[in-house]
């Protein structure tokens, strides 16, 4: 984090051994996160370096969606770095599982604005966390389950449908 | 066809090798501008719609695509047009192809260039069929059985399954069944059904490779209308049984499959006779000429004996003439392209027949040597004897 120390405009809160970042919603809302938090963020971290004036704007996400995105990002770097075997990692990475699960009770459009927080942001753990609930939404569905579950048209003709199943037909079923 | 499909496979691994996360664009070769290029499916959106996901990026939903694994991916398909696009996508499926069970580069040799044939050479190449996607390769290999393979040596004969590694098992060759008088027929069919039940298959059920012993063409003609008779009673036998499909391959030419290449001279070393083979795209080149030299590893047992006697090494495992016989098949088969020699043998097999000790170590470095030379020496010979009409390699 020696790259912070040039970030003039970034409020470095009151001496403290932890330096935190604002973060700018699109609604304007702004969020005081720590950096080490912020910064499981690709995008807020090439921002950090960067420096700035009177906060960091995201203007992609809205203030709703970046508390959950920020909500995962306190839990994740609060974690020490894993020491292999030992039983409070255990418990950690056990909590930690828990915690995701919980955060993945949403709705679909908010897991879709997740997505795509994630994906602007750079959050890898979280893209990979969120992209994972949705391959799990859709396996082992029909092509009907998943157009009611999405709300999706289907847009094809009888015959193209036909030959689909004709294409699948005894290879993936 | 062949040259098309290569190019494919070639953009793909290029793309691999670039390491690039995202996913590949819809049609392979097309250009590509970092991460966020422009698949197919995005200049369709004015039209396509894919409801709650609208607002996903591209690229996440191939992600997404590629953790929902083969089967849900395909059945996807028929959610929406937008849909079928990005699950049809070719870098999709060329990922799920690598998590396959075959190594990858395995996939590539059978898919360009055996899946092309032998009739495909570059320079007669026009085909109208359609090329194949990649969710198509996939979906075909995917149902393709298992197939039976029964390769008859001199000593004996080895049978297996395709899909395993190693041979499951090995029995006489089909001369040791029935008696003297007994006819062709009724040994091979005697000879086949013992391996069907050995194998514990209905002969219905599965195709079979059979391999053939190598063809020369310093045949008398006699020899030559036997062992045409011989691969008829083969395929009368196999139909007789009801099994699918028979195919026989020549033994070079499978040696040459098993090194990833379709061109090339195989020295192949059998019991009593060495052959120097040349193949071209699959094919024995009779006409250029197949050397066959009278040594082959009864001679190499002599000449390991001699060399373990003089260096005063016990290695009676060895003795057996069936070990010998394993230990230079592993050796030998090697491959020889453009006069530098090649060799293919990976030591793990080995230790599947024996742990090497220090002694054996140092006859493997003896053999090795010796191998060195002779085979060399067959190579120049070879090399003298088509010097007119080698151009074509």
């Amino acid at each position: 984090m020696a790259a912070a120390d040039s970030c003039d405009g970034i409020s470095t809160s009151g001496g403290g051994w932890e330096k935190t970042v604002t973060l700018v919603s699109s609604d304007d809302a702004r969020f005081e996160v720590r950096e080490a938090a912020a910064s499981l963020s690709q995008t807020v971290r090439r921002m950090i370096r960067a420096g700035g004036d009177g906060g960091i704007p995201l203007p992609k996400v809205d203030a709703r969606t970046l508390s959950t995105v920020l909500e995962y990002c306190n839990k994740h770097a609060a974690v020490p770095a894993p020491a292999p075997e030992s039983s409070s990692a255990e418990a950690a990475a056990v909590d930690l599982e828990w915690f995701d699960k919980e955060l993945m009770h949403v709705d679909l459009a908010t897991l879709c604005s997740l997505i795509r927080a994630a994906d602007y942001l750079e959050v890898a753990g979280l893209l990979d966390l969120t992209c994972k609930t949705v391959a799990d939404m859709i396996k082992s569905k029909t092509a009907e389950e998943i157009r009611q579950m999405f709300g999706i048209q289907n847009d094809f003709t009888p015959e193209e449908e036909e030959q689909l199943s004709r294409e699948n037909a005894g290879v993936f079923e | 066809m062949a040259m098309l499909l290569r190019k494919v496979w070639g953009s793909v691994l290029a793309r691999a090798a670039l390491g690039a996360p995202g996913p590949g664009p819809a049609a392979p070769g097309s250009p590509r501008g970092g991460r966020r290029a422009q698949p197919a499916a995005e200049r369709y959106s004015a039209s396509l719609s894919l409801g709650a996901l609208d607002a996903v990026p591209t690229d996440v939903l191939a992600q997404i695509l590629r953790l929902l694994g083969p089967v849900d991916a395909a059945r996807s398909t028929a959610v929406c047009r937008a849909w079928r696009i990005l699950a049809s996508d070719n870098g999709l499926w060329a990922f799920f192809l690598r998590l396959g069970p075959d190594p990858w580069d395995l996939v590539v040799f059978a898919e360009t260039h055996l899946a092309a044939g032998p009739d495909s050479h570059p320079w007669l190449y026009y085909d109208n069929s359609p090329q194949l996607s990649f969710k198509q390769i996939y979906g075909l290999r995917a149902v393709v059985p298992g197939t039976l393979i029964v390769d008859g040596g001199s000593g004996y004969c080895k049978y297996g399954w395709s899909k395993y590694a190693a041979p499951s098992g090995r029995c006489a060759t089909f001369l040791e069944f029935g008696n003297i008088e007994s006819p062709m027929y009724a040994r091979l069919r005697h000879f086949f059904s013992t391996i069907y039940t050995r194998m514990q298959v209905k002969p219905s059920t599965q195709p079979v490779i059979v391999v053939l012993p190598l063809n020369h063409t310093d045949d008398t003609d006699s020899a030559r209308a036997s062992r045409k008779q011989y691969k008829e009673t083969i395929y009368s036998v196999l139909f007789d049984m009801n099994v699918p499909a028979v195919c026989a391959v020549d033994q070079a030419v499978l040696s040459l499959y098993a090194s990833k290449r379709t061109s090339g001279i195989v020295v192949h070393i059998g019991f009593n006779t060495t052959s120097v083979v040349p193949i071209f795209e699959g094919r024995v080149m009779y006409e250029i000429g197949v050397e066959t030299v009278g040594q082959g590893a009864l001679k190499l047992t002599g000449f390991l004996k001699e060399l373990m006697h003089q260096r005063n090494i016990s290695c009676e495992s060895l003795y057996t003439v069936r070990t010998i016989k394993e230990v230079h098949k592993l050796l030998v088969r090697l491959m020889v392209k453009g006069g530098s020699l090649c060799r293919k043998r990976d030591s793990r097999l080995l230790k599947f027949y024996f742990s090497p000790t220090w002694e054996e170590c140092l006859l493997w470095a003896c053999i090795k040597q010796y191998l060195y030379v002779w085979i060399t020496a067959i190579i120049q010979k070879w090399l003298v004897m088509t010097a007119g009409t080698r151009r074509l390699f």
